[in-house]
């Protein structure tokens, strides 16, 4: 036992302090379990005899003893845990790997750019259509415990002579639920009234508002931000007129005074306090409402149950579920049939999530476009695979030196994919930037596309989900060409040699791309064709050249039909004076409104309908004379109204072809007596026919219309429409003529304000906006798709040509003719774009089934479509090998055979 | 020792200089970790100063080895501590070590005399 001494004489240095001995004891961890079982306490004693020395004496001493201490560490820790000493996931050799690929990265900059660009682009569109998705459909409605919010609504059966899918209940119906059910915590009712506002010194004004019953605020939890909400007394018939306002009204007319509280403003004429100010981010039920006043019911008597008109919200009790809900809803349909009879026969209430009522269709729409944007990403990840594998084999020579050399596969792979994690964060930067430009656009491209576009942002769910989709890309692109790269074999010089694993590695990634790229490009074929479908239907009207907007004949200044009849006529005199209208007509419904009421009529010799057989109802709209012509829908018979169909004439009425043909099948309609109000009630004549006429959007059928003379309405129904819209045919662009309008109007009532104006051909566009934004970026993503796939195509092939040139030389040499030369590289990319081709019709025809919702007269598997695309697609993946082709071509057989 | 066994161990050119080194030490007798640090410390100048866990995780190898094994005992100063011992098979080793490079010495300087001599 002769060790020397350790520690000299007079040592100053008493070994190491709490601290120290904490922080070793913290890092022997690093050399794992079954090491310090065994050598622990002799890596402490060590460590403490170490210390003491008089070498580590002082500041100095520390340092260095520590900097001793921490590399043998490391050294020894990465040794016994078996991991290569630079394949340790120290910060040195992230730094290492980071700096790598970054020098990687600037020395071939052409392939990083395309790289970059390829992802950015893809990152970019997904992260778009995902902030649309987000705050379309996955936000959360803003109103606590939105999942329990419902909806109520009413389906018509057939056997009730109407056919309605999603029809709004009776104030009589809705109150009945509230008080008959156990599960619901709050139903209450609304409905949307537009107001006209006047104040002293401002601009009239028409704004969207909503009546909301009494339980309304309670039921969505949401307090005013200002004031109060409505007392009980102000929900009853003939209560106090009070309005709160929404926070967008507030900030927009009133600067956010609070002085607003208690002011009195005009709506509709009726002087009204303002009582409270909705909070920012209110939007019931959605962001373009003003203004909240009561709906003044009587819920003792809320009059007759086929009254269906106002909306309704249900609030579920926290211990219930939508299912229970709905069975419960069922039962009580039952009990009101029995108790009420024949009002409530072929038709029930049934609940929809507030939600998804409130997101609507768009929802499967949305889905698609991000599936659709998500298969691009796949193949941009697919195509920069490919770059890189074609990359990788050029840099076989760098990883075949320097597994060499030691480096550890694993090592290897990690470099690579920290090159990919490299250029998809550039990318994903990138691609964000694109995104807020791309979101600009989208939202441009119709802002009426979407419900609920006002919380479309890119925000931290946007985000995380760039983060997410572009590390998984990373491990898309990223690890096919690392694992090529470390499988590299030290036997073999990989420079000149591929292996048959390599070529089908790359074959394999074009097919993927041009399959999953054919999938892409039916699916915007299937929606292009559908969306030319729906533009070439048959409107029944000329959209070009007409002005539009709303007018309400408030009951103060205008209270009987004698009045409003007057005032329309003096405004329809004072529009028809303006230079360059053509003709000026008024009606109750626009046409593609979706307004207008559904009233039940008879026919004279016909008996009334029995119960359960389908009761006659149309769609019946008021309209001035001169509508046909200043809307140019064609008479197919009989007559148009004239100027002397007066209220003192006989009542006439014009009904469209369909009505004719499902309501007098094989018989000439004109001349037949219809009559509105049942026995005793007045016979209005068909006097013409004229065509069909859109009334909602293109998707929807057209069912029977029928016209009646604005100056006879009192006759056959006993009232008066006071909110309608003229229609103005100008000579030149409607918009021009908007200032002269308003003049027109002012001359007649300043206080009348014009609502909603707008051309018609802009209300038949926006029919279509939400069909137009999906199949535009549809065709934009499939655009994307096939370049990318080209890209994929025409690489493989110039790729092959540039590695295959000594080859070709020596064919030449051998006296291969030009064709079978052209023909042996061409079939390097067409074999795996036309295998891909083929898979990807395939996947198509599974697919596509799922857009059958969004497809108007197209069939998911469109014959023409499935044809037509893969054709053009083939013909193209074709010249995208054939040009690259050429180049072989031009191969002199002697210079090839120099060539490496 | 049996033939078989020292063909299971390892062949002299398979040994790293530490492990050569601490061979060495043992070859003067039994010693504690820091013991053999010092040791080498001392015989190399400081040239080679081994760390704790380079030092152990070589102990570790060659007592797998049977080169070595390990006691407790107690050392110089009568503290309690673990010792290591050089076991016949490490003695044969390292003296199979020491005449290689005793040769390789050898050769070297005699490689060096050649390439002088015609000059």
């Amino acid at each position: 036992m002769n060790a020397p001494q350790d520690t000299a004489p007079g040592n100053k240095n008493s070994g190491p302090n709490a601290i120290e001995l904490a922080v070793f004891r913290l890092l022997m961890r690093a050399y794992g379990r079954p090491f310090c079982d065994r050598y622990g306490v002799e890596l402490l004693t060590f460590f403490r005899r170490d210390r003491k020395r008089d070498r580590f004496a002082g500041l100095l001493g520390t340092v260095r003893f520590w900097r001793h201490t921490l590399r043998d560490l490391a050294a020894a820790a990465a040794q016994e845990r078996r991991i290569d000493r630079t394949d340790a996931w120290s910060i040195d050799s992230v730094r290492q790997d980071l700096a790598s690929a970054f020098r990687q990265v600037r020395a071939d900059p052409i392939f990083s750019l395309s790289a970059i660009f390829i992802l950015a682009v893809a990152i970019g569109a997904n992260s778009a259509v995902f902030s649309v998705v987000n705050g379309v459909v996955l936000r959360p409605l803003p109103y606590p415990e939105p999942e329990n919010l419902v909806r109520v609504l009413v389906r018509f059966m057939p056997e009730s002579g109407f056919d309605f899918e999603a029809f709004p209940p009776s104030p009589a119906e809705a109150s009945a639920y509230a008080h008959d059910s156990t599960v619901m915590e709050e139903v209450a009712q609304y409905v949307h009234v537009d107001l006209t506002l006047n104040e002293p010194g401002q601009d009239p004004d028409r704004v969207q508002g909503i009546a909301l019953g009494g339980r309304a605020l309670p039921l969505l939890r949401v307090r005013p931000e200002l004031g109060r909400w409505f007392e009980p007394e102000e929900t009853m018939p003939g209560g106090p007129a009070v309005a709160i306002l929404s926070h967008a009204i507030w900030n927009g007319r009133y600067d956010l005074d609070p002085a607003i509280l208690g002011r009195t403003v005009t709506l509709d004429g009726t002087p009204t306090q303002i009582v409270g100010v909705m909070p920012e981010g209110f939007d019931f039920p959605h962001a373009d409402v003003r203004v909240y006043v009561p709906y003044q019911l009587d819920h003792s008597n809320p009059g007759g149950w086929s009254n269906h008109g106002i909306q309704s919200v249900g609030r579920l009790a926290e211990r219930f579920t939508l299912a229970q809900a709905g069975d419960e809803l069922e039962a009580l349909n039952e009990a009101w049939r029995a108790e009420y009879g024949h009002p409530q026969a072929g038709h029930f209430l049934y609940l929809e999530e507030l939600h998804g009522s409130t997101v609507g269709e768009v929802r499967t729409a949305l889905w698609m476009l991000l599936a659709a944007v998500g298969l691009v990403l796949l193949i941009a990840a697919v195509n920069v695979a490919s770059l890189m594998l074609a990359r990788g084999e050029s840099r076989g020579r760098e990883v075949w030196l320097r597994m060499a050399l030691g480096a550890r596969r694993g090592r290897i792979i990690r470099q690579m994919l920290t090159e990919s994690l490299v250029l998809a964060s550039v990318a994903a930067a990138l691609g964000l930037a694109l995104a807020r430009v791309a979101l600009d656009a989208i939202l441009l491209i119709d802002p009426e596309a979407l419900p609920r576009a006002e919380g479309i942002t890119i925000d931290s769910p946007v985000l995380l989900f760039t983060l997410v989709i572009s590390v998984t890309t990373v491990m898309v692109f990223g690890l096919a060409p690392a694992l090529q790269a470390a499988s590299a074999d030290l036997s073999k010089d990989t420079r000149t040699t591929e292996t048959a694993g390599k070529k089908r590695l790359r074959s394999t990634l074009v097919s993927v791309e041009v399959a999953i790229c054919v999938v892409v490009v039916l699916s915007a074929g299937l929606l292009g064709r559908s969306f030319a479908e729906l533009s070439r239907v048959d409107s029944g009207f000329s959209a070009d050249g007409r002005l539009t907007f709303g007018m309400f004949l408030p009951r103060t200044t205008y209270p009987a039909a004698e009045e409003v009849r007057v005032g329309v006529h003096a405004l329809r005199e004072q529009l028809e004076g303006i230079p360059s209208v053509q003709s000026v007509a008024y009606t109750s419904s626009l046409p593609i409104s979706g307004n207008g009421a559904y009233p039940s009529f008879s026919i004279e010799g016909r008996p009334l309908p029995g119960p359960g057989e389908r009761a006659l109802s149309a769609l019946t709209i008021v309209a001035t004379p001169g509508y046909l012509q200043t809307m140019g829908i064609d008479v197919v018979s009989g007559r148009a109204f004239e100027l002397d169909d007066l209220e003192d004439r006989p009542l006439v009425a014009l009904i469209n072809r369909e009505a004719a043909t499902a309501y007098w099948p094989g018989e000439d309609p004109l001349g037949q007596l219809i009559s509105f109000r049942g026995e005793g009630s007045p016979w209005v004549r068909i006097v013409g026919v004229i065509d069909n006429v859109l009334a909602g959007g293109p998707v929807e059928e057209i069912g029977p219309q029928i016209y009646l003379p604005f100056a006879q309405q009192q006759g056959f129904w006993n009232a008066t429409s006071r909110e309608g819209s003229f229609v103005l045919r100008t000579a030149g662009d409607p918009l021009a003529v908007v200032a002269a309008a308003r003049r027109a109007v002012g001359t007649v009532d300043p206080l009348l304000p014009l609502d909603n104006i707008r051309t018609v051909r802009d209300i038949v566009d926006s029919s279509l906006s939400q069909q137009r934004l999906t199949s535009s970026l549809l065709a934009s993503f499939a655009a994307i798709a096939l370049l990318l796939a080209l890209v994929g195509v025409y690489s493989i092939v110039s790729y092959s040509v540039a590695r295959r040139t000594r080859e070709i030389g020596i064919r030449k040499a051998l006296g291969a003719r030009r064709g079978q030369v052209l023909w042996l590289m061409v079939r390097e990319g067409a074999a795996p774009a036309l295998a891909g081709l083929a898979v990807g019709l395939g996947l198509s025809l599974a697919v596509t089934s799922a857009l059958a919702d969004l497809l108007f007269q197209v069939s998911p598997h469109d014959p023409l479509t499935f044809v037509a695309l893969p054709l053009v697609l083939a013909a193209v993946a074709i010249l995208a090998s054939w040009i690259p082709s050429l180049r072989a071509m031009r191969v002199a057989p002697v210079e090839a055979l120099r060539s490496d | 020792m049996s033939r078989s066994k020292s063909e299971d161990g390892p062949s002299p050119t398979s040994l790293t200089l530490v492990t050569v080194q601490i061979l060495t030490s043992l070859g003067r007798g039994p010693m504690h970790g820091y013991g053999i640090k010092l040791d080498i410390e001392e015989r190399t100048d400081g040239a080679m100063s081994l760390g704790s866990g380079t030092l152990y995780q070589a102990l570790k190898r060659v007592e797998k080895q049977g080169l070595v094994s390990s006691f407790e005992s107690d050392d110089e100063d009568g503290r309690r501590g673990r010792h290591y011992a050089l076991e016949p098979l490490g003695q044969e080793i390292l003296e199979r070590e020491l005449a290689q490079m005793q040769r390789m010495l050898t050769w070297t300087a005699d490689g060096a005399r050649g390439t002088e001599s015609p000059a």
